[in-house]
Formats: C-alpha cells, structure tokens, sequence
C-alpha cells in the first residue's frame, strides 16, 4: 500500500467513524435513557471527526489531481522565511499564553471555584512552563 | 521582518538574468513572498540561500549581498 492509499484508507474510516457516532449521538438523546449531555458529546465528537476527515479525503484526492498545486504548497510549508513568521507566532503565544493562563486562574480564585479546577489550571500552567523549559534546553544542546 | 544593514542586488541580478520572480523562487525552493521581501531588504536569506542564489548567477555571495557597518 502506497503512502496516498493508506491517507486514503484512513480518511473514509474516519468518515466511517464519525459519521457513525454522530447517529449513535442522536439515536441516545433520542430513544436511550443516558446521562445528561453524553450522547451529545458523542455526537459532537462525530461531527468533529466526519469534518476532519471529509477535509482530509479532498486534501488527498486534490493533492492527486493536482501535483503542481501540491508542488506549491508543500514548498510554502518549506519556505524559510515562512518557517521563521511561524516560529515568531508560536513565541508570541507562548507569552500570550501565560498571561491567558495567569488570568484565568486569578479569576477563578475570585469565582472561588473548587480546588481541583484550580489546580488543574495550574498544571496546565505549570506543564507549558515545563515544556517551554524542556524545548528551549534541548534545542540548546542540538545547535 | 527586522530592520538590517545587510543591502543586496538581487532584482538587478534578476531583471538581468531574465527570470521572474516566480521562477528564481521555483528554482531556490522558496516562496515568492521571500524573494520579495529580501528584494525589498525587508528579511535577510539564511546563508544556504544566500550561496545557492550566488551559485546560481555565478557571483560570489559579497557582489550580490552587502554588509553595511551601522
């Protein structure tokens, strides 16, 4: 199997996949007695799925039918100066993040939210701070 | 992009060349948009392509890009 028949493959499965949640989804909110919200959940995830790979499927099939196109866009993703804009966005929102994260828990703490939330605010923080933390010195070592 | 001091001769080489834009940045594997803005002096080439443009109009890399002290 060739790298474009197995993209292929795996989008219709995924198609599949969430198109079949998404009837499960509406079929428990429907006819089944199931906790609050869960087929709804179900269902949204489906939804979520079917849109990703349907976009997935025509990314493969387009990228078949139009190899310049491809050509192109693949060279966009290589571009250098492109490659430095993202890695300057990604910087930009790392700071952005933190103080996304730092007011987010401040107005949790006036909210006076239970504990667990709060903390699990706080790992989250405290896992971007750790992984800023773990890229910056491997990248170090690297260059 | 940055401000730099770094000058360059690429859209002269280039009209002198003959090539368009698009087909310098098909044969440098970069967008359009880079050799724009590196025309326009708005961002400085990473040194790999700063070499394959000069091995391309066979000029050293100093008679296309030139470094201007502040």
């Amino acid at each position: 199997m060739n790298k474009k028949s197995v993209g292929l493959t795996g989008s219709i499965l995924g198609c599949l996949i969430g198109l079949l949640m998404l009837i499960l989804g509406l079929y428990m909110e429907k006819y089944m007695n199931t906790p609050d919200l869960l087929g709804a959940v179900i269902g949204a995830l489906g939804i979520i799925l079917l849109q990703l790979s349907v976009t997935n499927t025509s990314e493969v099939l387009l990228k078949s039918k139009y190899p310049e196109v491809n050509e192109k866009k693949n060279r966009e993703m290589r571009d250098e100066r492109n490659m430095i804009i993202r890695q300057k966005a990604a910087e930009k929102t790392n700071y952005a993040m933190l103080l996304v994260y730092s007011f987010i828990i401040f107005t949790l703490l006036i909210m006076d939210v239970e504990l667990y939330i709060m903390l699990l605010m706080a790992a989250a923080m405290a896992a971007h701070g750790g992984l800023s933390i773990f890229f910056y010195n491997y990248y170090e070592k690297k260059m | 992009m940055e401000e730099s001091s770094l000058k360059n001769k690429l859209e002269e080489l280039r009209k002198n060349y003959g090539i368009t834009q698009e087909e310098l940045a098909e044969k440098m594997e970069v967008s359009r948009q880079t050799i724009i803005s590196i025309e326009k002096e708005r961002y400085n080439p990473s040194l790999i392509l700063a070499f394959k443009l000069a091995a391309m109009f066979r000029v050293p890399v100093e008679e296309i890009f030139i470094y201007e002290e502040e």
